[in-house]
């Protein structure tokens, strides 16, 4: 009998019928395999582990590039046919559950007839449809077994440039998709195993440092083809009917995992949180009049834990897409889900099935978490920028969530909010190279409801960061890094602080002259996220500033001190070069700002949320946060009501303890005095609204979050009392 | 199988006494079934009121049975209404809404803008507990951060149905419209 193969767009159907009518991946009520015999299930996963992990440790040294060599922003794994991730690598695991979606496209769009897929082939992609920004370059290489498709293996990673408006990683001047560099939306870049000459032609003429593409190309596929022979590894010690069902079963069971982790730490009902940023564009270089005025980005985000454990997550009151590359469609929301699902939930098995009962809205029509169907040419060069709040948020509900349930173990504030920066120059080997921060990946972490954040860290893309050795990027870049000290004061401030990031200085040189953009998530000027925990101030915004460089020259020639540190966010380190020798940015810079040689970037990474009300800081803490000269002697007194001097005889800060009992009822009184009825403030803030009394970009991003979303016009007039009519 | 912690561990744990160590092995265990009538046991013992803790929202706030309804009380026993209603209402609030204010806070380069932001402060009423922070551009509303189901939680996840029935709905704009009537 002549057994008719289904094609992969009946699989993908199937499936979904699978899922919707029983409730399990594949309908896999009962995990036969793992049933069997359990110890050959554990030692397969353990294979095919080793597999991805193999793939990403030997394929990142194939690349030249920095972020990929470096700091490991990569990611490996194994798909089945249809495109759930089976198994994955360590890396930017937020990456992980966007090749799915590439394989739902590309099995819509027929690529079993056209382009057609056979062994040996490669396609790439950094389109919207699977990626988050063109920067991040996804390839997929289909496993075959006697003629059959078994399964895909995959790479991705950042590469520094694709040929966008501004040269770098982060392309944030673009009004669309048009200037943000080369894209390839699942072409096919590799038959029989070897490159199609025309792409790597393409690569080379159209982006400004194809070389690394193209070594980052060789990296992806290489780490892509040690996956493939794992897969066929198994497949020839195991048979391929087995393999074909064992990674059903990793899947499906990966569901129950996170399903049953949430029924068990949780608690079901309702978290809402909104957040924004602001985007200071007016009066900057921009290229288009509708660029020229400064935003609001508001971020809205709802998630409901059902009786069933069953997360929902909905984004009501996300204001509207900008002109600008800080867009981003459902990549980037399934990005926010996978990494909230892989840091706060946990995996048994690190696949697609963690996240399988999870189900995400989309984000109203037209607004910059869902843009497409208004604006199909949206740019989404800087997307982290967006994506970033809704993790943060996704992480803090969470957390919520677990306090509630007594899990205080499991509680972690929220995450970082880092700048982008990219610098353009020559490096010490006479190239052209735009490098941007890598150790932006390696952020802090938040406050946990029982010690204070981890500093530099974590990343919340990237739980295992690495922010890369100076060393080999300075061999790389145009720059060099002249110092990296802790931020001062730099996480949300409450009884257990944020995590600490990074203030970096970066000084131009070897080059003669750098080109400068700031961008992506770190860009709050004016209004810091609002992110933290029950009573800790949210963390602060982030300031970046630039020295001068003939200023700097001249402390170098005259052997003077030359590495300024910020050692208190009220004096900038730079302020040491003098009045008239460094200046404050706002960001985005979106256009190139050439810095001289000798130039310096203070650097400021941002920190993370905080938890708890800084007054019931242990003084303790507080002490060692000052012998670190990790917050000021003001702060302490100001935020967490701890007085206290330096020992000049042993040289540490000593807690003055009746003082600190004085100062803290000071402050307690002072509340007391200033806090008046919500009702009151209630009263005069809708009349503020009546009277419709705000700026222009504000007014303008309510007004336009409510009419993307009746949900959200609907809580704003309810929450204020206003006719259901009520508009700006 | 998860470890059955004793009260004093997770008293320790609470307050963040537990060496490092020994959290990630909590971190790491399965967990522990019966932590929640434990923790709310601690949590109780703590709390200057006497009504039966439902569920903890945060180090202050506590869902708590009071007669028929469930109400939202602080440690120190200030009463914050139906827990439908986010308890913000019934807060005391400062908000920092000038350059002055706000650089006690966020100091120097740290400093938001107060066209772009407002710095809301929201107090315990009784003993001036700072309850929540939040960082909004002035006009967004308050946020109710979380809305348990307590009847879900109770009959279907503890499998202890509460004595009271109580539906899952926000109350708080109804709260709202009647203070809107009053304006007139």
């Amino acid at each position: 009998m002549q057994v008719v193969k289904k094609t992969l767009k009946e699989q993908l159907k199937e499936n979904e019928e699978l899922l919707k009518t029983t409730g399990y991946r594949y309908g896999l009520k009962e995990l036969k395999l793992k049933n069997q015999d359990p110890t050959v299930y554990e030692a397969v996963w353990g294979m095919m582990e080793r597999v991805c992990e193999d793939a990403c440790n030997t394929a990142v040294h194939v690349s030249a590039s920095a972020p990929m060599g470096e700091a490991r922003d990569a990611c490996w794994g194994i798909l089945s046919p249809t495109g759930e991730v089976v198994c994955c690598s360590t890396g930017i695991i937020g990456h992980f559950a966007l090749p799915p979606l590439f394989m739902k496209w590309a099995i819509e769009q027929d690529y079993e007839n056209d382009p057609g897929i056979n062994d040996g082939d490669v396609f790439e992609c950094n389109a919207p449809i699977s990626a988050i920004h063109a920067n991040d370059i996804y390839d997929m290489v289909p496993v075959f077994w006697e003629g059959e498709l078994i399964a895909w293996t995959f790479g991705v990673g950042h590469t520094l440039d694709v040929g966008g408006i501004t040269p770098g990683s982060l392309v944030m001047a673009s009004k669309d998709c048009f200037t943000d560099g080369l894209t390839l939306i699942g072409e096919k870049i590799a038959v029989n195993d070897k490159f199609l000459k025309e792409y790597e032609r393409r690569v080379m003429a159209f982006t400004r440092m194809g070389f690394f593409w193209l070594l980052d190309t060789r990296a992806r596929v290489a780490g892509a083809h040690i996956a493939r022979a794992g897969v066929l590894e198994v497949v020839q010690r195991y048979g391929v009917e087995f393999y074909k069902q064992i990674v059903k079963e990793f899947v499906e069971d990966s569901r129950r995992y996170a399903q049953a982790r949430i029924k068990a730490q949780s608690v079901p009902g309702r978290i809402r949180r909104r957040s924004c940023k602001d985007v200071m564009a007016e009066g900057k270089k921009v290229i288009f009049t509708e660029q020229d005025k400064n935003f609001i980005m508001m971020s809205g985000m709802e998630m409901t834990v059902d009786k069933n454990a069953r997360v929902k997550m909905s984004f009501d009151g996300t204001s509207k897409w900008l002109p600008f590359g800080v867009n981003n469609g459902m990549a980037g929301l399934a990005c926010v889900a996978t990494c909230v699902y892989c840091n706060m939930v946990g995996f048994e098995y690190h696949n697609s099935g963690s996240y399988g009962d999870l189900i995400i809205e989309p984000a109203p029509d037209g607004s910059f978490a869902n843009p497409y169907n208004v604006n199909p040419f949206a740019s989404n060069g800087s997307s982290w920028a967006g994506i970033m709040g809704f993790m943060s948020m996704g992480y803090e509900s969470f957390s919520r969530l677990y306090y509630s349930r007594g899990f205080v173990e499991e509680v972690m504030a929220g995450t970082w909010h880092c700048p982008g920066i990219d610098i353009g120059g020559t490096n010490l080997s006479g190239i052209y190279v735009v490098l941007v921060n890598v150790e932006m990946v390696p952020g802090a972490i938040g406050a946990r409801a029982i010690a204070d954040g981890d500093n530099t860290a974590w990343g919340c893309i990237y739980p295992n960061a690495d922010m890369g050795n100076v060393e080999g990027l300075e061999s790389v870049g145009p720059y060099v890094w002249l110092s990296r000290r802790l931020a001062v004061d730099g996480g949300g401030k409450g009884k257990y602080r944020g995590g600490l990031h990074l203030n970096s200085s970066y000084m131009i040189w070897p080059s003669e002259t750098g080109t400068f953009t700031l961008t992506d998530t770190g860009i709050t000027n004016r209004v810091p996220h609002n992110n933290s925990l029950y009573g800790a101030y949210p963390p602060p915004i982030i300031k970046q500033i630039i020295g001068d460089g003939k200023a700097h020259k001249k402390l170098i020639d005259e052997k003077k001190e030359v590495i300024f540190g910020r050692e208190d966010p009220r004096k900038p380190g730079l302020s040491k070069l003098g009045e008239g020798n460094y200046r404050l940015t706002e960001a985005p810079i979106l256009f190139p700002e050439t810095l001289d040689r000798y130039s310096i970037v203070e650097a400021d990474h941002g920190g993370s949320a905080g938890f708890g009300d800084p007054i019931e800081r242990d003084p303790k803490l507080v002490k060692e946060d000052l012998d670190m000269t990790f917050t000021t002697l003001q702060t302490a007194r100001d935020v967490w009501g701890v007085e206290a001097h330096y020992d000049q005889g042993l040289k540490e800060w000593v807690i003055d303890e009746d003082a600190t009992n004085k100062r803290r009822k000071e402050l307690i009184d002072r509340r007391k005095k200033l806090g008046v009825p919500y009702k009151e403030w209630w009263k005069k803030s809708r009349a503020r609204v009546m009277k419709k009394d705000f700026i222009e970009p504000l007014q303008r991003t309510l007004s336009e979050a409510m009419s993307l979303s009746p949900k959200y016009a609907q809580e704003f007039t309810e929450l204020w009392g206003l006719p259901a009519d009520f508009t700006f | 199988m998860s470890e059955d912690y004793t009260k004093r561990e997770l008293e320790k744990l609470i307050d963040g006494q537990v060496p490092w160590d020994r959290c990630q092995e909590i971190i790491k265990n399965p967990k522990d079934e019966n932590r929640f009538e434990k923790v709310t046991e601690i949590y109780q013992s703590r709390a200057a009121f006497k009504e039966q803790i439902i569920l903890p929202l945060t180090p202050y706030l506590f869902i708590v049975q009071k007669g028929k309804d469930y109400v939202v009380k602080c440690k120190c026993g200030q009463e914050f209404g139906d827990y439908r209603v986010n308890w913000k209402l019934y807060s005391s609030i400062f908000v920092r809404d000038t350059e002055e204010t706000m650089e006690e806070v966020y100091p120097g380069v740290q400093r938001p803008d107060p066209d772009y932001c407002e710095v809301r402060e929201y107090y315990c009423p009784g003993c001036a507990a700072l309850l929540e922070v939040e960082t909004l551009p002035p006009g967004v509303p308050a946020d109710f951060e979380f809305l348990p189901d307590l009847d879900t939680f109770y009959s279907e996840w503890l499998n202890k149905p509460l004595k009271e029935k109580t539906e899952f709905v926000d109350k708080t704009p109804e709260v709202i419209a009647q203070w809107a009537k009053e304006i007139g």
